[in-house]
């Protein structure tokens, strides 16, 4: 997965780390088999971009997301790993506004890698609620009360 | 109390000294093709179907 990372961030793609990578990026000792990424829902710059990135690895292109919610999430299984792109996130404002906030954590290689802040990621968690985001949720709060959140 | 007998208390000690560790690379997944969805709920429901599927190929089944 570094290698499209790398990639990623040597192309400018809007992306956001989200999901239990995220998490694993915060300091959690967690697995995940999927990676998830937030992107901007329409931006046609963007999707071509990674469209181009992906070419060898994908069998249909990403969508930009439907008028009536269609493509809300894409599904990839590549040599990297399983990758879902996010059009939207439940809990979170829209992607332009979670961008701003936005925080470089780094990889086991030392990758920078954009994520999803700390405080989003939080609120994505308590908007999902599923049983299994309850530990994500009691390590977050735990940084919280911490003041170590970001 | 032994800190072991406090289920939150891993959650204290991983916040007081958070560590990114390396992702273990996954093995043995089903092969799928690429999907669409327009929704959470329906992105949780494949995903359990999935996960039953790794289940039956598990060989400690």
């Amino acid at each position: 997965m570094n290698e499209l990372i790398l990639a990623l961030n040597e192309a400018g793609i809007r992306y956001l780390l989200v999901g239990g990578q995220a998490m694993r990026l915060t300091g959690m000792p967690r697995y995940s088999m999927d990676w998830d990424f937030f992107i901007p829902p329409r931006d046609d710059k963007n999707f071509a971009k990674l469209n181009t990135i992906l070419q060898d690895e994908i069998d249909v292109p990403l969508l930009p997301l439907g008028s009536r919610g269609e493509n809300f999430i894409q599904t990839y299984q590549t040599r990297w790993g399983i990758i879902q792109f996010h059009l939207g996130l439940p809990g979170v404002p829209r992607f332009d506004e979670a961008e701003k906030a936005a925080i470089i954590r780094h990889s086991e290689q030392g990758t920078p890698v954009k994520c999803l802040s700390g405080i989003h990621l939080l609120a994505a968690k308590h908007a999902a609620d599923r049983p299994q985001d309850q530990a994500d949720i009691a390590f977050l709060e735990e940084l919280k009360r911490l003041g170590k959140i970001f | 109390m032994k800190i072991t007998d406090d289920y939150k208390a891993k959650y204290r000690l991983w916040a007081a000294n958070p560590t990114v560790i390396a992702a273990p690379t996954a093995t043995r997944l089903p092969e799928f093709k690429s999907r669409r969805f327009s929704s959470h709920a329906e992105l949780n429901e494949w995903k359990l179907s999935m996960l039953r599927r790794l289940a039956e190929l598990s060989p400690e089944k």
